[in-house]
């Protein structure tokens, strides 16, 4: 038999001693060298994803100290509340921080965490399935679980890190200034301060890994990681995040607040800007709210008629009257004798954002499983 | 060829399945591998050649049965540590250069022999600064191989190592191989189309036809077991005085009939005569029997 391997080698033999076992060489680095592996992998991904944050923090800092030279420009102090600021000069500072640039700047910062979760999410699974490599990959030392966890935190742990400074970034310039430090729980805000961003992000990342691992390749799992990740993130982010914990109602009676019925109330109350508003109205004699349409339509039948022909101002302003006091009586006659306001209270703050950010892990953790369950339970190979 | 410091099969597959959906790629498949041989796997495409070998690497988990490395079951993947395995495209990090591919090597695994990388580099006269996507078929090819045979593999799997090579580069790589078998006496388990390797190179033979293993020995025992008988023209009954069950093949045409019989056959009849057949004859044979019984 050995005919044949002497062939093909020419005068190699095969002796007893070389069929001993080949002792260990342990020069190797596995399985703990796949962080190395990954790294070298994905670092330029990560860099860029880090400078992209430096580029969004530097703009965020210039801009605020454009808009704290603006407040002093404005004869606005800096850091107390805007009763001290002068009001005709309260609109040149609002329109700056109204304009363009700021919004942008705003826009970017809501949508940073979602497309540098998916930019480095999406391509990490696959880059290896499209080349093949992670058929050498997992015929090493390395296991495939941790092949899979170690991809996903060299690219994970500088992400949800950076996006962490930006997000305390953030909530420090915005304290900077009186103007930028209200409505901590406004759309907008809540989204970019604080440990939000870094939420957000790590949602967004896990939903793109997964989207690689199910769609398997590069273009589609980048379509689809950032659909369904900016689907999850903005629902949970906006409209969500207010049924997530209990509301306070402020009621009051309606003529202590609005001098016209059909006024909308003011926030009154332990409502303050600092809480995030929902809605306001007036409440029925059940206590439920009413809309003015539906008053209007219990009322009209007892609403003295239009003037007719042309009136003057006179004719018009003595219709309106008898139409306030109509409606008024109207108004009491049923019940319609109470405003409300809902809201989340400013103090609220910290529990919302512990409670969104725990869903976001929780919904990044099922995420992530439902992924290392499909590499787990569906293994392919090419042929 | 018993190994006296193993107990066990280096490679044992045991009654695996591996179904897709509703199609069976393996189904009942069994095989051991003896120690230091080196065993040619054939068959047609779709056979189920990659498949048994990506299971046996820890890449698939079969539906049914098991695979043993060294009286170890296998499970998912890393690899068995003793296991080495070459699939057919040679993956490797395409952007890296080569001598970052030795790295990663490196850094994958726990035993890694640095200094037999380097050599079968320099071996191949790879240029290490060279990209890996810039690398020739060939040089791949060995690069690759020299990834896996740093991992010291005592027991090396070869998904078709030498498909798509020039002549020159598979006689390198064919070389680079044989020489390792030689210095280190470990089983190889290669896939081949090509039947002038598997006799230069194999000394064990299995035929693998939808899934199953349809013949499997020592290559020269396997030539020496089968003859090919030509005689006149005749029907099933002309045949009556052939053992039972021992026909692998008939051929008919007008007026001869060739039959490939399985083991050696006494007194033939008057007009019959018998030669030795030639492994392709043997191998081609088993493959149309197999294909057949498949189609049905």
């Amino acid at each position: 038999m050995a005919n044949r391997h002497e062939a093909a080698h020419g005068t190699a033999t095969r002796s007893t001693a070389s069929r001993h076992e080949v002792q260990p060489v342990l020069s190797g680095r596995g399985p703990r060298g796949m962080w190395w592996v990954a790294w070298r992998q994905h670092r330029v991904q990560v860099m860029v994803a880090l400078v992209v944050m430096v580029v969004v923090a530097i703009g965020l800092l210039v801009f605020q100290l454009v808009l704290v030279g603006r407040l002093h420009a404005a004869g606005c102090t800096v850091l107390t509340d805007e009763n001290q600021c002068n009001a005709r000069l309260f609109p040149l500072v609002a329109s700056a921080y109204d304009e363009g640039t700021w919004r942008i700047l705003r826009a970017v910062l809501v949508a940073t965490p979602v497309v540098l979760g998916v930019f480095l999410g999406a391509p990490l699974f696959p880059r290896e399935f499209d080349q093949r490599t992670e058929v050498l990959a997992l015929t090493q030392s390395v296991g495939r679980l941790r092949w899979w966890a170690t991809k996903i935190a060299v690219v994970g742990v500088p992400l949800v890190a950076g996006l962490l400074g930006l997000g305390f970034l953030t909530q420090w310039c915005d304290g900077t200034t009186w103007f930028t430090a209200r409505g901590a729980m406004d759309d907008g805000t809540f989204q970019v301060r604080s440990i939000m961003p870094a939420a957000f992000g790590l949602l967004a990342l896990a939903i793109a890994v997964t989207a690689g691992i199910v769609v398997r390749s590069l273009v589609g799992s980048l379509v689809a990681g950032l659909i369904a990740a900016a689907g999850v993130v903005v629902l949970l982010a906006f409209p969500l995040r207010s049924h997530l914990l209990p509301t306070s109602r402020d009621i009051t009676p309606v003529d202590a607040v609005a001098a016209s019925p059909t006024a909308m109330p003011d926030p009154v109350g332990a409502y303050d800007p600092g809480s995030l508003y929902l809605a306001s109205g007036l409440l029925d004699a059940n206590g439920d709210p009413i809309s003015f349409n539906a008053i209007s339509a219990l009322c009209d039948p007892s609403m003295p008629p239009m003037p007719e022909g042309n009136p003057d101002q006179q004719e018009m302003d003595s219709y309106n009257d008898k139409y306030n006091k109509a409606f008024d009586e109207c108004r009491r006659d049923n019940g319609i004798t109470r405003n409300y306001i809902d809201y989340v209270p400013a103090s609220m703050l910290w529990p919302m954002r512990g409670v969104v950010t725990g869903i976001c892990v929780l919904l990044a953790a099922l995420f992530l499983a439902a992924g290392a369950f499909r590499l787990r339970a569906a293994p392919r190979h090419s042929r | 060829m018993t190994d006296t410091l193993v107990d066990s099969s280096p490679l044992r597959v045991v009654e695996i399945g591996q179904r897709y959906g509703r199609k069976w790629a393996l189904r009942g498949c069994s095989f051991e591998l003896r120690p230091g041989a080196v065993t040619a796997l054939v068959g047609p495409n779709g056979a189920g050649k990659s498949t048994v070998m990506a299971a046996a690497a820890g890449l698939l988990r079969p539906t049914q049965g098991r695979i043993e490395v060294r009286g170890e079951v296998v499970t998912a993947s890393p690899s068995h540590p003793d296991l080495g395995y070459l699939a057919q495209d040679k993956p490797l990090y395409r952007r890296v250069r080569v001598r970052e591919m030795l790295e990663i090597g490196r850094h994958l695994n726990a035993r890694w022999d640095a200094a037999h990388a380097d050599e079968l580099v320099d071996a191949a006269g790879l240029d290490r600064d060279q990209r890996v996507g810039t690398l020739s078929g060939g040089q791949r090819t060995r690069l690759a191989l020299a990834l896996v045979l740093a991992r010291r593999p005592q027991v090396l799997l070869l998904d078709e190592p030498l498909a798509d090579l020039d002549p020159l580069a598979r006689l390198e790589v064919q070389q680079t191989l044989m020489t390792e078998v030689v210095d280190t006496g470990m089983t190889v388990l290669m896939s081949s189309h090509i039947l002038g390797e598997i006799a230069e190179l194999c000394e064990d033979l299995l035929v693998m036809v939808s899934g199953s293993i349809t013949l499997s020995g020592v290559i020269d025992t396997v030539l020496a077991q089968h003859r090919v008988l030509v005689g006149p023209g005749v029907d099933a009954e002309g045949l009556g005085f052939l053992p039972e069950g021992s026909v692998v093949e008939v051929q008919r045409a007008a007026r001869q009939t060739t039959v490939l019989v399985d083991r050696p056959v006494g007194p033939l009849p008057i007009g019959w005569s018998a030669s030795d057949p030639t492994l392709e004859e043997i191998v081609v044979a088993y493959l149309r029997r197999g294909g057949r019984r498949g189609d049905r």
